[in-house]
């Protein structure tokens, strides 16, 4: 990398914990960050955040969802960004200062401490929870004694999975309302229908979705 | 849901049928008497020995099963073959029922009182469903085959959903049944798209099937309590609607608790002699209890989540939402 001296020294741990330098880059930098009490301190935030995004008991899913709708409310609130630096100020000719912010804010590293990242990071979890929903809403095959393993299994990252919206309330899948529903046909059967008809209904049908 | 061809098809006739059906209920309606017409189709259940295909369709979900019936005037033996959804087989003899997985070897045995419950409780004083219901009868219509009545459970107030019955002219076996929402729109249908009745069914292999020879079995840690036992009361009654059992069992699989520390969950049961609601109680968990409120889960069924204090409750019922949410706003803890 070009300009790693240009950059501080958490900048430099960014990149690397990226996989973007060379192993004789990442040896420069760790010698100079084992110098730094404050560098040192960094590579441990930084640990402990990629930690606790890949742990799905540190970062339930649910408190992504907050974290993206509290997202979307500031993204909201920011000021428009330029979509594209014009060909036409290029050939203008465009200062010093602001070629240098439009070529660093290009470079900027996955995880740099900058808006954007932390949109994307939301953006990922909310595409982790879908594909965990879809999982869950697709699971039909296997024992019920599998499912059950399974599902205690996903429920601690998706308790809930909206499947849609309808007029009377939202439609969920919830692994855990799917045992209530399954002991409610089980043991809600106090029906003068019961016998000549609800029997085959509750044998015939698991539910919505299954 | 992935639908086939042939699905969509039967689906579509479906579809059509309850449309027409619609049709046909505008046409006529007599009054009819309540308890000798459920006494009928219980009859014909317990006397008719019949084979066919069932299709359940509830909202954009459908599942369908094959049937095995038959039954000597005492003992009534069944087997269900879903074509739906997690492959097993339910067996039921009497009130005894097992299902069966396959994949896993697994069969669950349990003991369903409600289903001996009718028709003695239709005898008995006990019985309100006339208080709740009246039956009308809609005229005749041929179906899969065979020259139906077409009768409509009509509720008395908006707790509770209506019903259309198509029950088979000869021996009163229901072979069509429509749960109708507060408008008259059919919700669920579950139905014979084929069906041969006295068909040749031998009892001997049918038993057999039965057997649970292979499988390990398990069977539900139910055990019997009593809502005031467990702390919990109605402080308002739902109109229509009588307690009818309460059970707690286990929160998970024995296998599947840590130490056994599980929490249990109480279900209470409630009907009217047509609809059922139970109401669970289990502890509140803030990773899993985050939505109060109403959920449709499709077809004619809803449920309603409710934080009390330390516990979560989940109402689940085939009545319309407002009743559900009668049963949740009811329920308190005893002082």
């Amino acid at each position: 990398m070009d300009d790693l001296k240009s950059i501080s020294n958490e900048e430099r741990i960014s990149v690397m914990m990226d996989g973007e330098l060379s192993q004789e880059e990442c040896g420069r930098v760790l010698g100079d960050i084992v110098a730094d009490r404050r560098a040192i301190e960094t590579w441990h935030v930084y640990q402990v955040v990629g930690d606790v995004m890949r742990s799905p008991e540190l970062a339930p899913a649910r408190d992504e969802l907050k974290f993206l709708e509290r997202l979307e409310k500031r993204l909201a609130q920011e000021p428009k960004l330029p979509q594209s630096v014009p060909t036409a100020d290029l050939n203008a000719g465009v200062s010093d200062s602001a070629w240098a912010a439009t070529v660093g804010s290009a470079k900027q590293s996955a995880n740099a401490p900058v808006f954007r990242w932390k949109m994307l990071v939301g953006v990922a979890c909310s595409a982790v929870v879908a594909v965990v929903g879809g999982g869950l809403w697709n699971q039909s095959e296997g024992a019920r004694g599998d499912e059950f393993s399974k599902t205690k299994q996903i429920q601690t990252q998706a308790p809930l999975v909206v499947a849609a919206e309808t007029p009377v309330g939202p439609m969920l899948r919830d692994p855990r309302l799917d045992e209530l529903m399954a002991a409610h046909r089980q043991l809600g059967g106090h029906s003068a229908l019961q016998v000549p008809a609800g029997f085959l209904r509750n044998a015939t049908y698991e539910g919505a979705g299954r | 849901m992935r639908l086939s061809g042939q699905r969509c098809l039967l689906f579509v006739v479906l579809w059509l049928s309850s449309l027409h059906g619609a049709v046909v209920a505008q046409s006529a309606a007599v009054d009819v008497p309540l308890t000798p017409w459920l006494m009928r189709v219980h009859q014909a259940s317990r006397q008719s020995v019949y084979t066919g295909t069932f299709v359940v369709s509830a909202g954009a979900n459908m599942a369908s099963a094959r049937i095995w019936h038959v039954c000597d005037g005492t003992q009534q033996l069944e087997r269900v073959e879903p074509l739906s959804g997690t492959t097993r087989t339910i067996f039921r003899r009497n009130d005894q029922v097992i299902t069966f997985f396959p994949q896993s070897r697994v069969a669950i045995a349990e003991v369903r009182e409600s289903l001996g419950l009718f028709p003695g409780l239709l005898k008995s004083s006990d019985s309100a469903i006339g208080d709740s219901y009246r039956l009308k009868a809609l005229g005749t219509e041929r179906i899969v085959g065979f020259d139906a009545d077409i009768f409509q459970l009509v509720p008395t107030d908006r707790m509770r959903y209506g019903y259309r019955v198509w029950s088979e002219k000869k021996t009163g076996l229901i072979i069509q049944l429509q749960t109708l929402d507060l408008d008259g729109k059919v919700l669920e249908q579950a139905a014979f798209s084929e069906l041969q009745l006295d068909a040749a069914v031998n009892v001997g292999k049918l038993a057999k099937t039965g057997s649970t020879q292979g499988y390990r079995v398990l069977r539900p840690d139910l055990q019997k309590t009593t809502a005031d036992a467990q702390g919990w009361v109605l402080q308002k009654a739902v109109d229509g609607f009588k307690s009818t059992a309460c059970f707690q069992r286990p929160v998970a699989p024995a296998s599947e608790r840590q130490g056994g520390s599980g929490h249990s969950t109480m279900q209470w049961v409630f009907s009217d002699g047509v609809a059922t609601v139970s109401l669970f109680v289990e502890t509140y968990d803030s990773q899993r209890h985050v939505r109060e409120g109403l959920t449709d889960l499709g077809g004619a069924t809803h449920t309603h989540a409710r934080r009390i204090q330390d516990w979560w409750v989940t109402v689940v019922g085939e009545v319309p939402a407002s009743t559900l949410s009668a049963f949740a706003n009811a329920l308190e803890r005893k002082k």
